[in-house]
């Protein structure tokens, strides 16, 4: 009878599991977008969107644990840390938006990077209490992610280790997926967290004791959800194949078959601009309703710039890219779609997009011997270096001052673009250098700083334990440049914090501009709602001791403090007396 | 003519007022002159002169930042006590004065402040040795103090902090102890006035702003009961001061700033966070050393600063309490966490008082040599550290310890040679044992 009703329940629940899996089902799609850039330059992306879906009504306790394409071992990195979007790029070389325009997709800065939001409930902004523990659950859960991730990739991300690295501003970025976002109620909580550098209960014994302005949540209250940004980079991270080798591991088809064969570490070690990253966000393509929040859409994107053969377009550019490989291409079984797109006239509008098989058969040749025509023609009316339709914007950021103690950061933003532009400037300092606000200059030709400079969040670095953050909400004249300046002096640190090569120097992340006031076309084509250019990071050098010295230091000290000592005690132990000589 | 005839005979005269009032221009205008000039910039940012305590820089961020609605006390930034940000920003803020003018003015006042001291302090000499006359040795009269000598100390006093070098870049170069020392002069002011209220009330200001001259209780307390001989005053003057650094501590919480000022000045001095070079001990001993020891370290160089020296020198020299404070304020200047040369400068301008010590002291030339060597040879060693990259930070290391060194060997020659003049006084030159010939010497 037992028997029965187990094979009764065994027959029901593969049914329901048959009927679910029509529903849910994971999909793979892969895209090769390629866009040739000025100075016989081209840029190269792969794209491979792996997306998984779950029903939330339906009974099968298993379908959690079934992975069919999406990688299993990502899935089981994600869950714990219960992160609702984030993206981690590993990055070598800078990408030059002067001379290259806007990139497919999306610029990283160097090194490494690592940027995730996390779900928060901006009810607890009435009652600290819960504010901090919701902070310190936070905390934890980024430091699962990054030590998770750095495992993953190989990569050093576990430096996160104290909160010195991680950043969290309120105007700069927001989150791409479907959750709701308040900058306002993100600065708020930055502010109300301010004192997090204490021990938690005597700061919450505190303010028990000052509580006449802080009162308990309602209970009743209704959460309001919010996002909170977790940002951290290291700027030495270096990029090799095997941070390479475990991103190709995610996708369904390895690098055997589909357009992930094409990738070659040493064409893509050896680039201009080489940057690998992941890109995991939740994703319902239904009604938000029916999906679980474990449905999500995971981005695997492998871009670089290299030569080219001039004015080498379609198949016999994608020959000289990938010579071998292109041969032998055969598309992934396991993908729903497989397109080679391709942006002829460097644009930013993919017009030609075939699939494998199309590309195979030369249908890219045919579609491109117009359009190599045209454009034979068109190099012959304009310089070279005007390839391109050049970016409005550019920054430039540069260290100032002489010596290793007195610094400052100069940036130079320029528009050239008729109408303003509304931007944020995010500056992340680490600890060892000190800002000062009231050096801050915001000066323009065209405008005054009142008219540039609309808000100011300045989050004061504390050593050794957190890092200062400044971003600067400005708006840019039309036609202008706006330069923007700060004094910044160099600490001087203890003997084991010193960089391991200290003279060197000391590297600091790059400063990010989001561009939010561009016009509708730039937007339309990459689907974003903000562009982000980084520069490039900077190398300073900082004053270090002679490390050779720790015996010689402690002992000439003590030395100095004895003898003090010695003569001081005589002075007042002993008399002056007359005695024979 | 000996030497000590001569020197005896050097002025028998007091200076004339306007000769006075004169110098005191002159002093004023000199630092008038550098500090609308284009070195005062230069001069305010030498690590010997501006310490992250005392840097006028760090308090105009400060000041900023709290009128952005930051707490300035949140990062590591400040480390001035709310209460003495308070009256810079009352100062600054609600009365408009420039900082450079407020300077000069504080400074200023100290200088006429520090004249009264020595005068009240040459008058408290005058009594005792009037008192003592009678113990003292028949050929120890040419020892004893003649009334040119009162009247002249204080002028030099004067003048020793008016044109000291080190006390005129203190000004310039915008620190704040500048303030301190004005706070410093006001209580020694009171203390040889022996008034029970307002020595202690400015003794705590100082004490607020910085920990080390809480030691000068001791000194107070000493000169109340010994000198005044009243031994309710000088109870009082302790009670008085607990209860006002309770109060300004009680203050700080009220001004808003929450408890975080607590670490960030208090924390600061004792812990020695920040290992920015200057002319002190402390920071290249804990750039160097592990970790695992600093906690020890730490301890035993604070305790080395305040307390060590304080108990045996305040129960040998009780019976001249001033000494025992100018020894103190010397000592504490040298070992404390971030000393700069204002606090040296203060020290050495209190010397003129104790002329009648300086023929016995033996080592003011190598101390002199050793001074202008290491002040002229610091900044030109930090230039090559910081700026030319070719020197090491074990040349200024090296230059610190020379100064220290100098220090050193003058405030132990000062207080040997109290010790020998008060020997000769009683015993007389003469050194002669059954009619031969003998030496001085220390057992």
């Amino acid at each position: 009878m037992k028997n029965f009703n187990l094979i009764i329940y065994f027959v029901i629940s593969k049914f329901y599991g048959l009927f679910i899996i029509a529903h849910c089902k994971d999909s793979f799609n892969e895209n090769l977008k390629v866009k040739p850039l000025s100075h016989n330059l081209v840029q190269v992306e792969f794209e491979f969107i792996l997306r998984r879906f779950f029903n939330r009504s339906s009974v099968d306790i298993y379908q959690y644990r079934n992975f069919d394409i999406f990688p299993r071992s990502f899935a089981q990195l994600v869950e714990p840390s219960n992160v609702s979007e984030f993206k981690v790029s590993l990055t070598q070389g800078n990408w030059r938006w002067k001379q290259w325009g806007a990139p497919i997709s999306e610029a990283a800065p160097f090194g490494g990077r690592l940027t995730a939001w996390f779900d928060v409930d901006d009810s607890n902004l009435h009652d600290i209490s819960l504010l901090r523990e919701e902070e310190t659950q936070l905390q934890s859960q980024w430091k699962l992610l990054s030590s998770s991730l750095s495992g993953y990739l190989c990569g050093s991300f576990s430096f996160i280790e104290d909160q010195h690295n991680t950043f969290s501003p309120s105007f700069s970025f927001e989150p791409t997926g479907k959750a709701h976002f308040s900058s306002e109620g993100s600065y708020k909580r930055e502010q109300l967290l301010l004192r997090t550098h204490k021990s938690k209960r005597y700061s919450m014994w505190l303010d028990s004791l000052f509580s006449s302005s802080v009162s308990k949540k309602n209970p009743c209250e209704k959460k309001r959800a919010n996002q909170k940004l977790f940002l951290s980079h290291y700027p030495i991270e270096r990029v090799c194949t095997e941070n390479l080798l475990p991103l190709l591991r995610l996708l369904p088809c390895r690098s055997a078959q589909g357009l992930s064969s094409l990738i070659d570490p040493s064409k893509l070690f050896s680039a201009k601009y080489t940057s690998l990253s992941l890109f995991w966000k939740r994703y319902c393509p239904y009604e938000k309703s029916l999906c679980d929040v474990r449905s999500g859409e995971l981005v695997v994107t492998v871009s670089y710039v290299t030569e080219r053969e001039p004015l080498s377009l379609g198949n016999s550019l994608l020959h000289f890219l990938f010579k071998n490989s292109f041969s032998q291409l055969d598309s992934c079984a396991l993908a729903e779609q497989s397109y080679v797109s391709f942006d002829p006239d460097g644009s930013g509008i993919f017009a030609i997009t075939k699939t494998i098989q199309e590309v195979k058969d030369g249908l890219l040749m045919d579609e491109n011997n117009t359009f190599l025509q045209k454009e034979k023609e068109k190099e012959k009316e304009r310089k070279y270096w005007l390839w391109d339709s050049k970016f409005p914007v550019e920054m430039e950021r540069r260290l100032t001052g002489s010596g290793k103690q007195k610094r400052g950061i100069l940036v130079h933003l320029r528009n050239n673009m008729k109408g303003n532009i509304s931007v944020t400037y995010l500056e992340t300092l680490p600890w060892q250098m000190q800002p000062f606000l009231h050096s801050l200059a915001v000066t323009s030709k065209a405008g005054n700083r009142e008219n540039i400079l609309q808000f100011v969040n300045y989050i004061p670095s504390i050593d050794r334990n957190r890092s200062a953050l400044l971003e600067l909400v400005c708006v840019l004249p039309s036609a202008s440049e706006v330069t923007i300046s700060f004094d910044m002096y160099t600490k001087f640190l203890r003997y084991l914090e010193y960089p391991y090569d200290p003279h060197r120097g000391f590297h600091m992340g790059p400063a990010a501009l989001i561009i939010r006031g561009l016009p509708a076309e730039f937007f339309q084509v990459t689907n974003k709602r903000a562009v982000v250019m980084y520069s490039s990071n900077l190398v300073v050098l900082i004053p270090a001791p002679d490390f050779s010295m720790p015996y010689n230091v402690v002992s000439l000290t003590s030395v100095l403090l004895t003898f003090f000592f010695t003569l001081l005690t005589g002075n007042v132990v002993r008399m002056w007396k007359v005695s024979e000589s | 003519m000996s030497r000590k005839a001569r020197l005896l005979q050097a002025k028998d005269e007091p200076y004339e007022t306007r000769t006075i009032i004169s110098m005191y221009m002159l002093g004023i205008f000199i630092r008038c002159w550098l500090i609308y000039s284009k070195y005062q910039s230069i001069i305010g940012h030498h690590v010997e002169i501006s310490t992250p305590l005392n840097s006028w820089k760090r308090v105009s961020e400060g000041l900023y930042v709290q009128s952005k609605g930051i707490n300035p006390y949140e990062g590591d930034l400040i480390h001035e006590a709310p209460v003495i940000l308070l009256l810079y920003r009352i100062l600054t803020q609600t009365f408009y004065l420039p900082a450079e003018f407020l300077f000069l003015l504080v400074d200023s006042l100290t200088a006429v402040v520090l004249y009264f001291v020595a005068k009240k302090y040459m008058f408290h000499l005058f009594v005792f040795q009037e008192r003592q006359k009678g113990e003292y040795a028949q050929d120890s009269k040419e020892f004893i103090l003649s009334g040119a000598d009162f009247l002249n100390s204080p002028v030099f006093v004067m003048a020793a902090f008016l044109f000291n070098p080190y006390t005129i870049f203190n000004c310039v170069g915008l620190s704040t102890t500048v303030f301190h020392n004005f706070f410093l002069a006001i209580f020694l002011l009171f203390m040889l006035q022996g008034n029970p209220i307002l020595a202690p009330i400015a003794l705590a200001f100082s004490a607020v702003m910085s920990l080390y001259a809480g030691v000068l209780i001791s000194p107070l307390f000493l000169y109340l009961y010994v000198i005044y001989k009243d031994k309710v005053r000088a109870y009082i003057a302790l009670g008085v001061f607990t209860l006002t650094l309770v109060a300004l501590t009680c203050f700080s919480y009220v001004l808003g700033s929450g408890s975080a000022f607590l670490k960030n000045v208090y924390g600061f001095i004792l812990t020695v966070p920040d290992l920015q070079p200057n002319i002190g001990l402390f920071w290249y001993f804990f750039t160097e050393m592990f970790d695992h020891f600093r906690e020890l370290f730490i301890c035993s160089f604070q305790i080395n600063a305040t307390v060590l020296y304080l108990i045996p020198l305040s129960v040998k020299f009780r019976n001249d309490p001033f000494l025992l404070t100018t020894a103190v304020l010397f000592l504490v200047a040298i070992f404390k966490s971030y000393p700069c040369l204002g606090d040296i400068g203060f020290v050495m301008s209190l010397f003129p008082c104790f002329m009648h010590l300086f023929m016995y002291a033996q080592q003011g030339f190598l101390v002199g040599v050793i001074f202008l060597i290491t002040s002229a040879l610091g900044p030109i060693l930090w230039h090559l550290w910081i700026y030319s990259n070719s020197a090491n930070a074990n040349f200024y290391f090296g230059v610190t310890l020379a100064f220290a060194i100098a220090e050193i060997f003058l405030v132990t020659d000062i207080l040997f040679a109290y010790m020998k003049r008060e020997f000769c006084l009683k015993y007389g030159s003469e050194r002669k044992i059954d009619g031969k010939e003998a030496i001085l010497m220390l057992e």
